[in-house]
């Protein structure tokens, strides 16, 4: 095992666990903001169980070839349970290493134990954090905008920094808020040399957490807050049945994953795990395609930044217009068999 | 036994005035305050734990939920919602000095009173994250100063025993069920029931408790932690407006305005 890299002091961290490519690419694109605005170096740190963990070798290529000056793979046995990782453990952990390593900056995706671990490890070692980070906006004279979503969704908050600003900062980023760049990952691969580092884990103190159980939520279709395509359905299709006879069959054409409104969670047609808005998920898909749904505020907070929303509704005057950038104005009933019709032509022509 | 359930107060964002989200500092004068919703699911979690805590074998009239906030004195008002519902004491946390807090100063308060208020308190509920800012840092941060153990996305919690509770979350794909020893604390996210509704007696007991201010000197803390970097202060920008988009009328022809919205779909490079 090798000792931890030196030149990894002063720098941008970005953190990831070594089953997240995705989530760890984004938090470099985030980190590559930072350290071009305040004129530091990016290295990487990916978390995993074994020192031959092979999604860490090819995460570690990828984030190389994608502009991280170093990636250190850090390892420890107890990292292999997943989620089942004690956040106070893990957070123990990054915080000796903080100490001792002194990043200025660490940057990781808002998901999962690790971002838990970063924020107790943030107040741990008397270093700010910011969470829930959307965007990040250089600025000409030698500062950083970070910028937060607030009152759900309504606004954004701006934290300017100093580049010259000397104390750490640990920011945890949105999933999905930054798109990953480009990079150049075979040519790297051949180049790997760097020996995995053992991550010290604490040793007393840290036994509260008993991991029992885990049952897949089990689906065909994409997780929602990961689907480049969600199609979610409203009030407007009248009963659970309904919307599973329209709304089912439309997301498989499309290869898209199911949203609901919170009234139709509430009324129990479909799961919480389905429910986009206030009190359940914020999905940024490319297509939203919304069924029946009149656009409360409550709903529109956790759609309102997709790419393309296309709204179906037969009331011209619901909320969802003033959103949607392709609104159809017809009864779902009759619309939706034409859409499906269209696109089985669509395939088969 | 005490259950400590942290309730933040939040601004009512679906009455909120285009004026008051024009640029500059958060909006706190003038301003509907209501319970952040996912604290509504952590105290009915608090009210129901206590009325399952007869199973353990304690008895349950020795357990007090007591809820603790921070905010500014205006709401003071809101906070009667949780002893109507059944808290048995609300204290706010408020002070001048709280005013420009950083989510890791709000955390240090709380744990101060936490320490201060409820000293045997084992066990603290709260909600995963706040309709404001839904940074999700707060309680975890707390639990940390506290040196308690912390678990995340919660969605109902039973006692293993009276030193254990059984929780079950949401992971990213799947539902996990994790037992924690106390002290803890435990974030919910939304959960299968709501905050229970206050019938008279409690609007009543509401009424005559007082939501009881508690200054920074109450909870021995004096001024910024010497040493420790804040946050830069945040100003609001109010978002873009949306470009409006357009509108296909389908009642006549559905056939034709499918064609046309696949077509634009085409053009976006969606399909």
């Amino acid at each position: 095992m090798a000792s931890f890299p030196q030149d990894f002091a002063h720098s941008v961290w970005v953190i990831a666990p070594s089953d997240d490519p995705r989530g760890a690419h984004e938090a470099l694109t985030a980190a590559r903001l930072l350290a071009e605005s305040c004129g530091l170096t990016v290295n990487a740190m990916i978390l995993g169980a074994t020192p031959d963990d092979p999604q860490a070798a090819r995460l570690q290529a990828s984030l190389l070839g994608a502009g991280a000056r170093g990636v250190c793979v850090a390892t420890h046995p107890a990292l292999s349970a997943g989620e089942a990782v004690d956040p106070a453990a893990l957070g123990a952990a990054l915080a000796s290493l903080m100490a001792s390593q002194t990043p200025r900056w660490l940057v990781a995706s808002q998901q999962g134990v690790l971002a838990q671990a970063l924020a107790r490890a943030a107040m741990a070692t008397d270093t700010r954090l910011l969470a829930n980070i959307t965007a990040m906006t250089p600025e000409a004279a030698g500062a950083v905008m970070l910028t937060q979503p607030c009152l759900g969704e309504a606004s954004l908050l701006d934290y300017r920094f100093e580049a010259t600003d000397p104390a750490a900062t640990v920011v945890l980023i949105r999933p999905r808020a930054f798109s990953p760049m480009p990079g150049n990952a075979e040519a790297l691969s051949a180049a790997m040399t760097t020996e995995p580092y053992a991550l010290p884990w604490p040793e007393a103190g840290v036994h509260a957490y008993h991991w029992v159980s885990s049952q897949p939520v089990a689906s065909d279709r994409p997780p929602l807050q990961e689907a480049e395509r969600v199609v979610s359905g409203g009030r407007g299709l009248q009963s659970a049945v309904q919307f599973a006879q329209l709304i089912e069959p439309l997301a498989d054409a499309l290869g898209a994953a199911i949203g609901a409104s919170r009234a139709v969670v509430d009324a129990g047609w479909r799961p919480h795990h389905e429910q986009v808005g206030q009190t359940g998920k914020t999905v940024r898909p490319q297509l939203y395609l919304a069924l029946g749904v009149s656009g409360a505020l409550q709903h529109l907070v956790g759609m309102r930044d997709s790419r393309v929303i296309v709204a179906i509704n037969r009331d011209p005057q619901a909320s969802i217009f003033k959103i949607a950038d392709i609104g159809v104005v017809g009864d779902v009933f009759v619309v939706v068999p034409a859409l499906m019709a269209a696109l089985a032509q669509r395939a088969a022509s | 036994m005490q259950l400590v359930v942290f309730i933040k107060p939040v601004i009512d964002n679906t009455r909120l005035r285009s004026e008051q989200l024009a640029a500059g500092p958060m909006p706190h004068d003038g301003v509907d305050w209501m319970l952040n919703p996912y604290d509504e699911y952590a105290l009915e979690t608090a009210l129901r734990l206590r009325e399952s805590l007869g199973e353990t074998g304690a008895d349950p009239a020795c357990v007090r939920v007591s809820v603790l906030a921070l905010g500014a004195a205006s709401t003071r008002e809101c906070l009667k919602k949780a002893i109507a519902v059944g808290a048995d004491e609300a204290f706010l946390l408020c002070d001048p000095l709280f005013l420009q807090a950083d989510n890791a100063a709000v955390a240090r308060a709380l744990a101060a009173g936490v320490r201060t208020l409820a000293p045997e308190a084992r066990l603290i509920l709260c909600g995963q994250q706040s309709l404001d800012l839904a940074q999700g840092v707060v309680g975890l941060m707390t639990a940390q100063a506290l040196a308690f153990a912390s678990v995340t996305a919660c969605k109902s919690a039973a006692w293993q025993n009276a030193q254990t509770l059984r929780l079950v979350r949401d992971a990213r794909a799947a539902q996990e069920t994790v037992d924690v020893s106390l002290p803890a604390l435990a974030a919910f996210g939304k959960c299968a029931y709501e905050l229970r509704t206050a019938n008279i007696k409690g609007v009543m007991r509401a009424n005559k408790t007082p939501v009881t201010l508690v200054s920074a000197a109450d909870v021995g803390l004096s001024d910024a932690t010497p040493g420790v970097a804040s946050l830069p202060r945040p100003m609001l920008r109010p978002r873009a407006p949306k470009t409006p988009g357009v509108l296909i009328p389908a009642t006549d022809d559905p056939q034709a305005a499918v064609l046309q919205l696949l077509e634009r779909l085409t053009r976006e490079k969606i399909l």
